[in-house]
């Protein structure tokens, strides 16, 4: 069977970031409170943000750049262990360039689907840990991701760090089939890959 | 249109995977040119075999006879795939919802096929092999081949939203 890190390991332009700020010397999630509505978030690492801006701003400047590939997991050295693989389109559903990737540098409440607003990655995996108030509930997904990646959740403590792949994809680049693919085709592959050789961690429901 | 290079390699997959599970598991729904018809199409449905394979997941395919070929228009898996193209066969006629998509590709606007359509159903113990060499069989992971390949081969024909790229 083909083998999904080996291809993880080579895609061009990937890069493989922390996803969370901890405490120094800790797996200590830092989070920080927002008064005005009595949201606790989980903080993002700097060089996420940093790294998502600039693959995002570098991307939307080149007109064959489809949008980001991520892959959430736990990097062990010789192989990642994917927990969840997801997307993030250039084009929107109403607009040509998505709400998701727009202003990337100040969006921070979508930041290319890992905002802190509901319905966005780092947005409900907070508002699962921390069940503040919400326009609705935590959503059932994400306090499974919340039992998958803390070991304690207030305060929250992973199980082990916790990376970010991400793959700016552009037209021409090739997926895990060795076939040249739109990035809704390859994440499409990669999810089918992990279902089976990482199928315990995978949080993704869909695609098993 | 983005250009995929890989579409011609991609429906080549596609069809092979196709055509060699096709055999004994494809029945016809509607042919072309026809007023659409629930009530038709279900009882094709009911006359075929799936109905009675309601304790495995099956993987099912819906096929369009275009003048360019058959193109596999949409994929889903399920355990009751009768009660589950009831729910879709409902869905084209109304043209509710996500449905709107359904009924403005499959039919003209007087409520007519536009080509004859077929439905593949395949138990999952009966995949043979997966439609990317080198992947997996098991039936989650041949359904998001069949999306994947199906996005990149036929980009305006799926009906699968969640492997279109906008």
């Amino acid at each position: 069977m083909i083998d999904l890190n080996a291809w993880i390991r080579t895609v061009p332009g990937a890069a493989i970031v922390p996803l969370f700020d901890t405490e120094p010397g800790s797996l200590t999630v830092r989070t920080r409170d927002i008064e005005k509505n009595g949201k606790t978030l989980l903080c993002r690492h700097p060089l996420m943000e940093e790294t998502m801006i600039s693959l995002v701003e570098a991307g939307i400047a080149r007109p064959d750049f489809q949008g980001i590939f991520y892959i959430m997991g736990y990097d062990r050295g010789d192989q990642l262990v994917p927990l969840y693989v997801g997307k993030a389109e250039r084009k929107g559903v109403k607009h040509d360039l998505s709400e998701n990737l727009r202003n990337i540098r100040r969006n921070r409440h979508k930041f290319a689907r890992w905002g802190d607003g509901l319905d966005y990655h780092i947005g409900d995996l907070s508002h699962a840990t921390f069940r503040f108030e919400g326009y609705r509930g935590p959503r059932r997904k994400y306090e499974l991701w919340a039992q998958a990646l803390f070991m304690q959740e207030d305060p929250p403590v992973l199980k082990e760090p916790v990376s970010l792949v991400l793959v700016p994809w552009y037209d021409g680049m090739v997926g895990p089939s060795g076939l040249k693919g739109s990035l809704p085709a390859v994440e499409k592959e990669v999810i089918a890959l992990a279902s089976v050789q990482h199928g315990a961690d995978l949080l993704n429901v869909d695609g098993r | 249109m983005t250009p995929i290079p890989d579409t011609e390699r991609k429906r080549d997959l596609l069809n092979v995977w196709l055509a060699l599970h096709a055999p004994d598991r494809t029945v016809h729904l509607l042919p072309e040119g026809v007023s659409f018809s629930y009530e038709k199409a279900m009882e094709q449905i009911y006359e075929h075999v799936m109905c009675r394979e309601v304790s495995e997941e099956v993987i099912y395919i819906l096929i369009a006879a275009t003048a360019d070929g058959e193109v596999p228009v949409y994929v889903g898996r399920s355990r009751d795939v009768c009660s589950r193209w009831s729910t879709h066969l409902v869905g084209i006629g109304s043209g509710d919802g996500v449905y709107a998509t359904w009924q403005s590709m499959l039919l003209t606007d007087s409520m007519k096929t536009r080509w004859s359509l077929s439905l593949m159903v395949v138990p999952g113990s009966q995949i043979e092999f997966p439609p990317i060499p080198g992947f997996p069989t098991t039936i989650g992971a041949v359904e998001y081949q069949l999306v994947s390949l199906m996005a990149d081969a036929y980009p305006s024909m799926t009906l699968n939203h969640e492997g279109r790229l906008r």
